[in-house]
C-alpha cells in the first residue's frame, strides 16, 4: 500500500483528506505544518507529498525545499488555495498543482498519476 | 631902471629920509609882495622885508647881515657876489639850499640904486610843482585809452584827446570847433539825444551808451559819460565827456545771448530727449514679452518722436554665447518704401504721450515684409571674429559711428555690404559684462548725417533696452522651466495617482486574497464533506438532490475566488517571442463553443508580423477577456473583426464588436476593478487585462456607441523593455 503524506493545516481538510484518500486506497499520514512534514517524511518515508503553501510556522515552500534536501525524487503535489502558484510550481521544484477544491477528483487524477494502482 | 637913492655910499640909508619918508618907506618894502633885500657896496644887509626872510626860510630879520650869510656854500655865495656885482633886471632863477636845509628856487632881480643893490626874490618852487602837475594831466590825458572830449554848453569841441582822433579818423585841428552832433548816429532815437541836450543845458551828468559815427561814416557803440565843468562860482565852464568803443563788447554780448540762447534750446532739447528715455525706459519693463521689447527698441530707434533712424537692426546673442544672429529689424528699403510705411505709420493716431504713440506704433506697425528683415536674416557673425565691427562694439564695449565706411578702428567691409550703406552706427548691448546683442541704425533713405547726440541719446537707451531684453529673455527661459517643472510635476502626479492606484489595488487584492484564502478552506471542506455523503447517498435518495445543491453552490463559490484571486495579482509578464497570429487563432478556436451559443461569428484581418516579445499567458488571458466581453455583448447574433497590424515601433490589435456597446457614462469606467454589467462577472476581467497591457509597456483604448458595438485597441511595443514593474509577490 502507497503512503503519502498530506501536509495541511485546518484540521477539517485534513480529515476530508484522510477519508477520502483512506477510501481511495492508500496509507495516509497526516502533519499539520511544516516542521512536523519535515520530520514526518524522515520518519514515515511516504511514496508522495501532497503540501499547501500558505500555513503557520513553516510555509509549504520552505518545507518542499528542506524535504527535496532528503530526498529528490518524490513527487509533491501542490494544494494550495492560490491559483498563481499553477504558472510558476515548477521553479519551487514541485512536480504538480492542484487547486484547492471541495471536488477532490482532480487532486486525486493527479495523486494517481504518479501512485498507480498495485494490487 | 636903477634907483638913485642919494649918493650917500656910506651904507646908511636911513639918513638920507626924514622920519615921515622913512616910515612910507619902510610900509612899502614890508608889505611888497615880492621878497626885498637892500645891500650896500659892502654886501652887508641895510634892509630887508618879512618876505625874503619867508622865503629864504631864515627866521628873524635880516637886516645887518652880510649876503654871504645868507647861503650856505661857496658856489651860492659865488652866485650871490655875481648878482651884487653885475646887477640885472632880467630874472634868474637859481637853486639855493635854505637855512633850514631845503633847496629852494628862487626867482631874484637885481638893480642897483645908487650906491645900494636892490634884490627882489620870488619863490618859484608852486609855481614848477602846478606847471609839473599839468604836464602830467595832459600826458594821462594824451595817453588815456578812453575817448575824452572836452565841449561847451552849445555843444562846442573845444580839446580832444588822441584816442578820440583816432577812434574818429580825424586830426585834432579838423575836431576843434566841430558840434558834438556831428559825431552822433541816426541809430540812436531822437528822444535821447533830447534828454542829453537836456542833461547839457541844466548841467547835469549823462551816462549812458549811444552809437556815434566815424569819419568814414561807419558806426560804433560807446559808453558814455558826460560830466559838468563847474568853476569856483558854479559857472559852468564846459563839460568833459568820456567815451568807452564797446563795439567788441556789445558783439560779444550778442554772441553770448546767442549762446545762451542755444544752450537753453539745447537745455530743453536734451531735457525732452531725456524724458523721452525716461518714458521709453518705463515702457519696456512695462512691456511684457520678449518679442515686444525687441519691436519696441526698433520703434524707438526709428520712430519720428524719438530717434528718427530710417533703419534698426537688431542682433542677439545665440544661447552658447558664441554667436551674433540676425533677430529683427525694422525700416523701409527704398524711399517708395519708406513712405509707404511712413504714411502707414502716419495714419495711426498719434497720442499726446510719447509712451502711448510708440504703444499704438507698437500694436499696429507692421515687420517682417520689409527688406530690413530681410538683410537681419544674412547678419550673423562669430564672437571670436574681431575684424568684425559688431564684435568689436561687444569687445571695446563702445558704439562706432561708421562713416563713409571709416571709424577709429579698422574693420571687415563685409558689413557695408550686407546692409548696402557705408554710413552706420553700432551700439552694444551689454548686461553686466555679457554680450546681449548689437544695434545697428543708418538712415540710408534721409541720408541724414548721424551725430553725436543721436550716438549718446540711443547708446543710453540700447544699454536700458539690454538690461529689458536680458530680463524679458530670463524671464522666458523662467517661464519655459517652469512650464517644464509643470508638466514634470504633473507627470509626477499622474505617476503618484497611478501609484496609489497601484497601492490600493495592491492592499485591496492583498485583501481579497486573504479573504478568498480564508473563505475558500469552509468551502472545501463543505463541498468536499457532501461529496463524502453524496457518494453514500446516490441519486436515489430524497437529500440528495438538495446535497447536490450545496455541493454546486460550493463550487461555484470556488470558482469566483478562483477567478478573483488569479486576476487579482497579475505577475509581471514573462516576455519570450510568440507568435501573436498564432495565438490569437488559439484563443479564436477555444472561444468556438461561446461564439456557437451567441451566434456570433468571428473574423480575422492580419498583416504578417513578426514574432515579439511578450507574455502568452497573460495575453492569452487578456485575449479571451477582451473577447468573451465582446461576444457576450452581442445579442442575436453578430460579428467581432480582430485586426492585427504593424504600426511604427508598436503592434496594434484592435477587436471590433457589433454587440450593444457601451453608455458613455459607463466608458471611463469599464477598467475600474469590480465593475461589471453581467451577472456572472467578477468586475475585474477588463481590469486586470489592462494592468497585464500596462505591465507590458503598451495601451488599451475603448471606443464605443451605444446600439452599434465597440472597437478595442491594444498597442503593444515590439521592442522588449525593461518590464514596468515587478509583482514579487508569491
Amino acid at each position: 500500500m502507497k503512503k503519502i503524506l498530506i501536509i495541511e493545516d485546518e484540521v477539517n481538510l485534513r480529515q476530508l483528506y484522510q477519508t477520502e484518500f483512506t477510501e481511495e486506497g492508500y496509507q495516509v499520514v497526516l502533519a499539520k505544518n511544516g516542521f512536523e512534514g519535515i520530520d514526518l517524511c524522515k520518519s514515515e518515508n511516504p511514496d508522495l507529498v501532497v503540501i499547501d503553501i500558505r500555513m503557520p510556522g513553516m510555509d509549504g515552500l520552505d518545507a518542499i525545499s528542506r524535504i527535496l534536501d532528503h530526498d529528490r525524487k518524490r513527487p509533491i503535489i501542490i494544494n494550495s488555495a492560490y491559483p498563481q502558484y499553477q504558472d510558476n510550481f515548477m521553479s519551487w521544484n514541485a512536480d504538480a498543482f492542484v487547486i484547492k477544491s471541495s471536488d477532490l477528483t482532480a487532486l486525486k487524477e493527479k495523486v494517481r498519476s504518479f501512485l498507480p494502482f498495485q494490487e | 631902471m636903477p634907483y638913485d637913492l642919494g649918493n650917500d655910499n656910506t651904507g646908511d640909508l636911513g639918513s638920507t629920509l626924514n622920519p615921515a619918508q622913512e616910515a612910507v618907506f619902510d610900509a612899502v618894502i614890508q608889505h611888497a609882495p615880492l621878497g626885498i633885500i637892500i645891500i650896500n657896496d659892502g654886501g652887508i644887509i641895510v634892509r630887508s622885508n618879512k618876505k625874503a626872510s619867508q622865503i629864504l626860510e631864515n627866521p628873524g630879520s635880516l637886516d645887518g647881515r652880510h649876503l654871504e650869510e645868507l647861503v650856505q656854500n661857496d658856489a651860492e655865495k659865488e652866485l650871490f657876489l655875481s648878482l651884487m656885482h653885475s646887477p640885472s633886471v632880467t630874472p634868474k632863477l637859481i637853486k639855493i639850499n635854505s637855512y633850514s636845509g631845503n633847496e629852494i628856487e628862487v626867482q631874484i632881480i637885481s638893480c642897483r640904486i645908487g650906491s645900494f643893490i636892490c634884490l627882489y626874490l620870488e619863490d618859484c618852487s608852486k609855481i614848477l610843482t602846478l606847471e609839473q602837475e599839468l604836464r602830467s594831466f595832459k600826458t594821462a590825458i594824451n595817453s588815456a585809452a578812453d575817448a575824452i572830449l572836452l565841449f561847451d554848453k552849445d555843444g562846442m569841441i573845444f580839446f580832444s584827446n588822441p584816442a578820440f582822433e583816432k577812434q574818429v579818423g580825424l586830426s585834432q585841428e579838423k575836431i576843434l570847433g566841430c558840434e558834438l552832433q556831428c559825431f552822433w548816429s541816426d541809430k540812436d532815437s531822437s528822444e535821447k539825444h533830447n534828454e542829453i541836450w537836456q542833461c547839457i543845458h541844466q548841467a547835469r551828468p549823462w551816462f549812458g551808451e549811444m552809437t556815434w559815427m566815424q569819419s568814414n561814416q561807419s558806426l560804433y557803440d560807446v559808453e558814455v559819460r558826460m560830466t559838468p565843468i563847474l568853476m569856483e562860482e558854479q559857472q559852468v565852464f564846459g563839460f568833459i565827456c568820456v567815451q568807452r568803443n564797446i563795439t567788441e563788447r556789445k558783439r560779444i554780448q550778442q554772441q553770448l545771448l546767442h549762446y545762451s540762447e542755444n544752450l537753453e534750446r539745447l537745455v530743453v532739447d536734451r531735457t525732452k530727449s531725456l524724458s523721452n528715455l525716461h518714458d521709453i525706459t518705463q515702457l519696456f519693463h512695462s512691456t511684457e514679452t520678449l518679442e515686444k521689447r525687441l519691436r519696441l527698441l526698433l520703434i524707438s530707434a526709428t520712430a519720428d518722436e524719438v530717434f528718427r533712424f530710417n533703419r534698426a537692426f537688431l542682433l542677439l546673442t545665440d544661447k552658447s554665447k558664441q554667436y551674433l544672429i540676425g533677430r529683427i529689424a525694422f525700416g523701409p528699403s527704398s524711399p517708395e518704401e519708406a513712405n509707404m510705411v511712413w504714411n502707414r505709420i502716419l495714419g495711426i493716431p498719434r497720442s499726446e504721450s510719447l509712451s502711448d504713440t510708440l504703444l499704438s506704433y507698437l500694436e499696429n506697425a507692421g515687420s517682417g515684409e520689409q527688406r530690413a528683415n530681410q538683410i537681419v536674416q544674412i547678419l550673423s557673425v562669430p564672437l571670436t571674429d574681431e575684424s568684425s565691427i559688431l564684435v568689436l562694439s561687444i569687445i571695446q564695449k563702445r558704439s562706432f559711428l561708421v562713416k563713409n565706411g571709416v571709424t577709429d578702428v579698422h574693420f571687415n567691409q563685409e558689413i557695408i555690404r550686407q546692409l548696402g550703406n557705408d554710413n552706420f552706427a553700432v551700439f552694444p548691448m551689454m548686461v553686466q559684462d555679457e554680450p546681449v546683442g548689437v544695434l545697428i541704425a543708418d538712415n540710408v533713405i534721409t541720408k541724414r548725417p548721424i551725430n553725436e547726440e543721436d550716438i549718446q541719446f540711443l547708446d543710453i537707451l540700447v544699454s536700458q533696452a539690454a538690461l529689458a531684453i536680458a530680463h524679458a529673455d530670463a524671464m522666458e527661459q523662467l517661464a519655459k522651466k517652469m512650464q517644464e517643472t509643470e508638466m514634470a510635476y504633473s507627470e509626477l502626479r499622474a505617476s503618484q495617482e497611478k501609484l496609489i492606484e497601484a497601492s490600493k489595488f495592491a492592499a485591496l487584492g492583498q485583501m481579497a486574497a486573504t479573504v478568498a484564502h480564508e473563505i475558500r478552506t469552509p468551502l472545501v471542506a463543505i463541498g468536499g464533506f457532501i461529496n463524502m455523503m453524496l457518494k453514500k447517498r446516490g441519486p436515489g435518495d430524497a437529500e440528495y438532490s438538495h446535497m447536490k445543491i450545496v455541493k454546486d453552490e460550493a463550487l461555484r463559490m470556488e470558482d469566483v475566488l478562483n477567478r478573483l484571486l488569479f486576476y487579482a495579482r497579475p505577475n509581471s509578464p514573462f516576455k519570450e517571442l510568440h507568435d501573436m497570429n498564432a495565438l490569437i487563432d488559439y484563443v479564436v478556436a477555444l472561444l468556438e463553443a461561446e461564439c456557437e451559443e451567441y451566434d456570433v461569428s468571428i473574423d480575422i484581418e492580419r498583416d504578417y508580423i513578426p514574432m515579439f516579445p511578450f507574455d502568452r499567458n497573460q495575453m492569452r488571458q487578456v485575449l479571451i477577456n477582451i473577447l468573451q466581453n465582446s461576444i457576450q455583448s452581442i445579442e442575436n447574433g453578430g460579428r467581432i473583426t480582430i485586426r492585427l497590424c504593424e504600426d511604427n515601433s508598436d503592434i496594434s490589435i484592435k477587436v471590433c464588436d457589433t454587440g450593444i456597446g457601451i453608455a458613455p457614462k459607463n466608458l471611463s469606467l469599464i477598467f475600474e476593478p469590480f465593475y461589471s454589467t453581467k451577472h456572472t462577472g467578477t468586475g475585474l476581467g477588463m481590469h486586470v487585462s489592462q494592468r497585464i497591457i500596462q505591465n507590458h509597456g503598451g495601451s488599451i483604448h475603448v471606443n464605443s456607441q451605444p446600439g452599434e458595438g465597440t472597437e478595442i485597441e491594444i498597442r503593444l511595443p515590439k521592442e522588449l523593455e525593461a518590464p514596468n514593474e515587478k509583482d514579487s509577490d508569491h
